[in-house]
């Protein structure tokens, strides 16, 4: 099981903060996104993706333990259990 | 006259009980173009080096910037500039709000006062119009208290900066205030008490002129048209700095007990969910749609009754994650304390978390804190510390000294505990977790200032991500952010938009040409020249001061101890390889970090580098 943490209005497409998900066997991040789109029934895939782009929003980040995906294998980045993934939207601040 | 500028200062010599108006020299417009350009220019030329910064012959200089009561978004900005009591080096404080634009419509685009008044007083602007007056009443009240009372003897739209209790007590972070919104760091509110100036007020009436109106309408259609189009403005205006809190820390940039741990349990009572339950108001500085200000409320518990301006991103975590406090109503009424004394709120809950470190460690007593319970988390404590602090009691008169002095004074092995560098307290953010934000911290003129050179590129991935637990390149990145800043400082823009990538000098060049009318404006590269120009002679005035390489510095805690979890788990602070890139990237001496006779001539400051003989006799 990985741990998956929504902020912004990530948190209301999904219902929930914090999920606990199953990863089977081909555990890649972008297998997790998958799952999510699915249990949204979309809504999850329409806020993440760039409609025109066609790719991920570039100022959304995706978080492993704390780690931006693009610094690891991106959407290939293998997922371990415990892991705790973080959806973050553009976040301006601090 | 040109647009943008009143083409006037005022310089108001205390000692003497005169004010008189000057021109704005043609040469500093185009040299220095306004703002922090005129802040440090004025400074370097007129204050000499090695005075006490609470000495008549310490100068403070506010400026404005030629965009300041204009219709371009996020220019209402004003800066204090002068010698900093708790750094001794050269500072710049930033404040919001109204004030910079009612100077400006009062006929002025900066003021700079000198001397002593023999006894508290405060100046009094009007249309050009301009009196000294008497004080004394005024003296020992709370800048709230002190905004209401000048203006019922002056305008009741009159537009104030003013110190509280803490900056007449000259508490080295003491702040100043105007209308809730602060120039929160570096003592300059200490500055304003040691000249026994309590205030200035300004009222003013009169048009900014533009040089050419169609242009500038269309830079500012085109600004307006960014933030609307962009998703990082639904989230400052959603909730401003809070929004960010749980997903800072989320990157391990909310430090908790004095960097010494990374996570805060129960740290989810900062997310905005939680915060926005506070607010009862949005409101913006003037001239700016993302109105990022909030007023928050509190109904329950002991700081129940409480309305006022919302804490910052900032003071969420000195007052909270940094004294391992998740009391977020206690927060509220800590950022209430500070600004109706005047004190920044980042130092004073840094040096109270840097009191609660030595308290659990027993180097200081519960005699030494006059009987306060300085357990980490006790907010009761903490909210009493404030008040002693302002007021110089016990304790507190030694932690007004910064935690620098602080710790020297207390010894026992203090000094390895206080987070500073240059005697700046270390704001939120663990830069061993985005090492060009550390070495913006550690390069810094202002000492450890965030904002001096945000690493946007680290955090935010603006205007591309970069790995922030990697060194490579992170020289040049940080020199791209500080100078970056200085540009738009002297406009005097407000930095949230350039962190998101919605403020670029190119942006910056259309509005200010088209304001001002001056060609070389337009040019960016004229005004990345004229930000290197700004920060290369900031550098200068401290090595005047006896600043070098070593004074580069951070603590023992972040060079040598790995963080002990979170995503830069592992990591230490690699300054030595860092700096030695940051001088190659600045074409400054890598023995000393003295910017080079070549660098200096490059950047129109001859006059400078022919006094710079010997960089080595400059050395502390």
């Amino acid at each position: 099981m990985v741990q998956v943490k929504f902020f912004g209005h990530f948190a209301e497409i999904m219902g929930e903060r914090i999920l606990w998900i199953k990863i089977g066997a081909d555990n890649t991040i972008g297998c997790l996104l998958t799952e999510l789109d699915r249990k949204s029934n979309g809504k999850f895939k329409e806020a993440l993706i760039n409609s025109v782009a066609g790719k991920i929003h570039p100022y959304i980040k995706i978080l492993v333990n704390g780690r931006d995906i693009t610094f690891l294998k991106n959407l290939e980045t293998r997922l371990k259990d415990n892991d705790v993934i973080a959806i973050i939207p553009p976040i301006a601040g601090g | 006259m040109l647009g943008g500028y009143t083409g006037k200062l005022l310089q108001v010599d205390l000692t003497k009980n005169k004010i008189v108006e000057k021109s704005l020299s043609p040469e500093m417009i185009k040299a220095f173009i306004g703002g922090r350009g005129f802040g440090i220019k004025i400074l370097f030329d007129e204050v000499k080096p090695r005075i006490d910064p609470l000495s008549p012959e310490n100068k403070i200089i506010i400026t404005t910037g030629p965009l300041a009561g204009t219709n371009a978004q996020s220019f209402a900005r004003w800066i204090v500039t002068t010698k900093s009591p708790l750094t001794g080096t050269y500072f710049r404080s930033v404040g919001g709000g109204w004030f910079a634009p009612e100077l400006k419509f009062a006929g002025y685009d900066l003021i700079v006062v000198e001397g002593k008044a023999e006894k508290p007083m405060y100046c009094w602007i009007s249309d050009g119009k301009c009196e000294i007056k008497d004080a004394s009443h005024l003296w020992g009240i709370t800048t709230e208290e002190t905004h209401r009372l000048i203006r019922e003897e002056t305008d009741p739209k009159a537009r104030i900066v003013c110190i509280g209790p803490a900056g007449e007590n000259l508490v080295r972070f003491a702040c100043v205030v105007s209308d809730r919104r602060t120039a929160g760091r570096g003592g300059v509110g200490a500055v304003m008490g040691s000249k026994n100036l309590k205030a200035i007020a300004v009222r003013g009436t009169q048009k900014i002129g533009i040089a050419d109106p169609d242009a500038f309408k269309n830079a500012v259609k085109k600004q307006i048209e960014i933030y609307k189009g962009s998703p990082f403005f639904d989230a400052f205006h959603g909730l401003g700095t809070n929004s960010v809190v749980t997903a800072f820390h989320e990157l391990g940039h909310f430090p908790a007990r004095n960097f010494k741990e990374w996570a805060l349990e129960g740290v989810e009572r900062f997310s905005p969910e939680e915060l926005g339950k506070f607010v009862i108001k949005h409101y913006g500085c003037y001239g700016c749609i993302m109105a990022c200000g909030k007023i928050h409320k509190v109904l329950k518990g002991p700081y129940s009754g409480i309305g006022w301006d919302h804490p910052e991103y900032e003071t969420q975590w000195s007052f909270g994650a940094h004294c391992g406090n998740t009391n977020t109503e206690s927060i509220i009424a800590a950022n209430k304390l500070c600004d109706e004394y005047g004190l920044d709120t980042i130092s004073t809950g840094y040096v109270i978390g840097f009191a609660m470190e030595l308290y659990e460690r027993g180097v200081i007593s519960k005699y030494e804190t006059g009987g306060l319970d300085l357990k980490w988390g006790n907010h009761e404590a903490m909210i009493e510390m404030v008040r002693r602090i302002a007021l110089r009691d016990g304790l507190g008169n030694v932690l007004a000294e910064g935690a620098k002095r602080a710790s020297e004074k207390i010894g026992r092995g203090a000094e390895k505990y206080a987070m500073h560098s240059k005697g700046l307290e270390m704001p939120a953010y663990e830069p061993r977790a985005a090492k060009a934000h550390g070495l913006s911290w550690a390069t810094s003129p202002c000492g450890a200032n965030h904002c001096i050179g945000w690493s946007k590129h680290e955090i935010v991935g603006i205007p591309r991500k970069v790995d922030p637990l990697t060194v490579e390149n992170k020289g040049e990145i940080c020199r791209y952010n500080q100078d970056e800043t200085a540009v738009l400082e002297t406009g005097i823009a407000c930095i949230f938009p350039a962190c998101f990538g919605l403020m670029t000098i190119e942006l910056y060049a259309e509005l200010l040409s088209s304001a001002t009318g001056i060609k070389e404006f337009s040019d960016p590269k004229y005004l990345w020249l004229v930000g290197e120009r700004i920060f290369n002679l900031e550098r200068i005035f401290n090595v005047r001061e006896g600043f070098v390489r070593k004074d580069d510095w951070l603590p023992e805690r972040i060079q040598k101890e790995p963080v002990p979890g979170g995503p830069a788990k592992g990591q230490i602070f690699e300054l030595k390889e860092l700096l030695d890139q940051y001088y190659e990237a600045r074409g400054w001496d890598k023995e000393t970090g003295i910017p080079s006779r070549t660098k200096l001539d490059s950047l129109g400051l001859k006059s400078v580098s022919e006094r710079l003989e010997e960089p080595r006799k400059f050395s502390k």
